[in-house]
């Protein structure tokens, strides 16, 4: 009998529309034996592998957003102008601010407590590569893997300095056959053309977004379904998370039959 | 076969040995990919016939590219942030800390003016900004090497190019050869851990390439020097060689 894996992309807000995937597998009665999941997706993943129930996820992410979306949001002003504040501070956003969020949606919660094997992807700063976390508390390394490079301030991990997952794993479907899934869906984001950069730091995202592409498409290339959400929206618009889920459950809707006919088969 | 070589640091000047070792243990190789520094001596390997040959030029240009090249040792080398804030005080836009001119002034001073189709074995790659994708350059071998050789924020892109070394890494290829790159520097602002985190996903893309590769190669050396690399590099080949494609084969 094959083992369903169910890989979550990194993507910010953006992560609301994989509870639109966990809606329609529900219906579709189709049993996740592994989840991954990076930055956002991790969010989304652990608190699936938690609780095994969309509505559930979407509760807890929804208020969770709703309570700190007001401080968030004084940070997030910054990332709409040019980057010229990441060349003075060490992050936008200290870990005393944000982890608050986290230990609201997972208190003292383990890996060990999960009802679906879990696996969470941060990315090593200091050795440049992904690690897999697999155990202790989910609170660490969710919080490692949602800390976007330079916004939010990196993590300690087992000594390791650690931020967000989607850096080198942006899609963790390689991580969920790792851990033994054989038949994987994967819930991504379509990314939009970037505008030719117009200065040097512009010009680095520029290609950095490319890259995260390349990779996100290797990882795909290993996925048997991948579910595409298009969404023109920035990763820190989080006043916007109810559009992003509505607008998801819609799209997916319209792939239900050919989704379930991949399933099925 | 294709052979490939990464670009990213000045270590690069030194692949010569490699060639030199693959000539001896009669390696047939199609095709030579490079992108960046490597570009350098691969590109005098061909056009002169020999790495014996290609070895005097590049010697006598190493003198001249520590002058120029900011980046020796690779993006993780620089005060990079130092950089980006002269970048934004003097309002510089897309332009590099470097004028492009003094790249192209040593490209057309360095290099002959010859046409790649006369070096057919060598594929020089850059990255296309406004295509958004890599490309094997085709005409003139000095502009090609203006683009591979086009280093962000040191240089403004050169004509929509730049190197191909800090986005992919390495061209793809059968066997993929790269160096070691010295220990990455400890991140204090937040533009260093978005720095690293860009090198990460290039670093991420060299290993999918190595992966895909029939062979990959890692090599090390202490100085950018080639002239104090050269014996050690060919001998560490000729050993990697010996061990794994020859015996595969």
């Amino acid at each position: 009998m094959s083992r369903n894996g169910l890989a979550l992309a990194a993507g910010g807000v953006k992560g609301f529309a994989h509870i639109a995937v966990l809606k329609l597998l529900e219906e579709l009665e189709l049993k996740i034996d592994v989840v991954t999941g990076s930055s956002a997706g991790s969010i989304v993943a652990a608190l699936y592998a938690l609780h095994g129930d969309w509505q559930k996820v979407w509760k807890e992410f929804s208020e969770g957003v709703v309570e700190f979306l007001p401080a968030f949001m004084k940070r997030a002003e910054k990332l709409r102008g040019a980057n010229l504040w990441s060349i003075f501070q060490r992050s936008l956003v200290k870990v005393e601010e944000y982890y608050p969020f986290f230990k609201k949606l997972f208190g003292k919660k383990k890996f060990s407590d999960c009802k679906i094997k879990l696996g969470i992807v941060v990315f090593d700063i200091t050795e440049l590569r992904s690690l897999l976390i697999t155990e202790g508390f989910l609170v660490d390394a969710v919080m490692a893997s949602s800390s976007v490079p330079g916004v939010f301030e990196a993590v300690w991990i087992a000594g390791d300095q650690v931020v967000d997952g989607g850096v080198a794993g942006h899609t963790p479907v390689r991580e969920a056959r790792k851990l033994g899934a054989d038949f994987i869906i994967a819930s991504t984001f379509k990314k939009s053309a970037s505008k030719l950069p117009i200065d040097q730091m512009e010009l680095m995202f520029y290609i950095d977004t490319w890259k995260e592409e390349k990779i996100k498409n290797h990882d795909l290339s290993f996925a048997n379904l991948v579910i595409e959400h298009d969404l023109a929206i920035n990763w820190y618009e989080f006043e916007k998370f109810k559009k992003v889920f509505e607008t998801a459950v819609k799209s997916i809707e319209e792939r239900r039959k050919e989704v379930e006919i991949i399933i099925r088969r | 076969m294709r052979l490939s070589f990464g670009g990213d640091s000045a270590y690069y000047l030194s692949v010569l040995g490699i060639i030199r070792a693959i000539e001896e243990v009669n390696l047939e190789i199609d095709e030579i990919h490079c992108t960046g520094f490597s570009c350098i001596p691969l590109f005098f390997s061909e056009y002169l016939g020999s790495p014996g040959k290609a070895y005097p030029k590049v010697r006598e240009l190493y003198r001249e590219i520590v002058k120029i090249f900011k980046f020796l040792k690779g993006l993780v080398h620089i005060d990079v942030v130092n950089l980006l804030l002269t970048l934004y005080r003097m309002q510089k836009g897309i332009e590099g800390t470097t004028s492009q001119k003094s790249l192209v002034n040593f490209i057309y001073k360095s290099f002959p003016n010859v046409d790649l189709e006369k070096i057919p074995r060598l594929k020089i790659h850059a990255f296309n900004l406004k295509e958004y994708k890599d490309e094997i350059l085709s005409g003139n071998v000095r502009e090609a090497l203006c683009s591979t050789l086009c280093f962000p924020i040191q240089f403004s892109p050169y004509k929509d190019y730049i190197t191909g070394a800090w986005v992919y890494g390495v061209p793809e290829g059968d066997i993929i050869i790269t160096m070691k790159s010295e220990d990455i520097y400890k991140p204090r602002n937040a533009i260093d851990y978005m720095i690293l985190s860009t090198l990460g996903r290039t670093k991420e893309i060299v290993e999918i390439r190595k992966q895909e590769a029939d062979f990959s190669f890692e090599f090390e050396v202490n100085s950018l020097d080639p002239s104090r690399n050269s014996l050690k590099i060919y001998e560490a080949a000729l050993e990697k060689f010996a061990e794994n494609v020859l015996k595969k084969d």
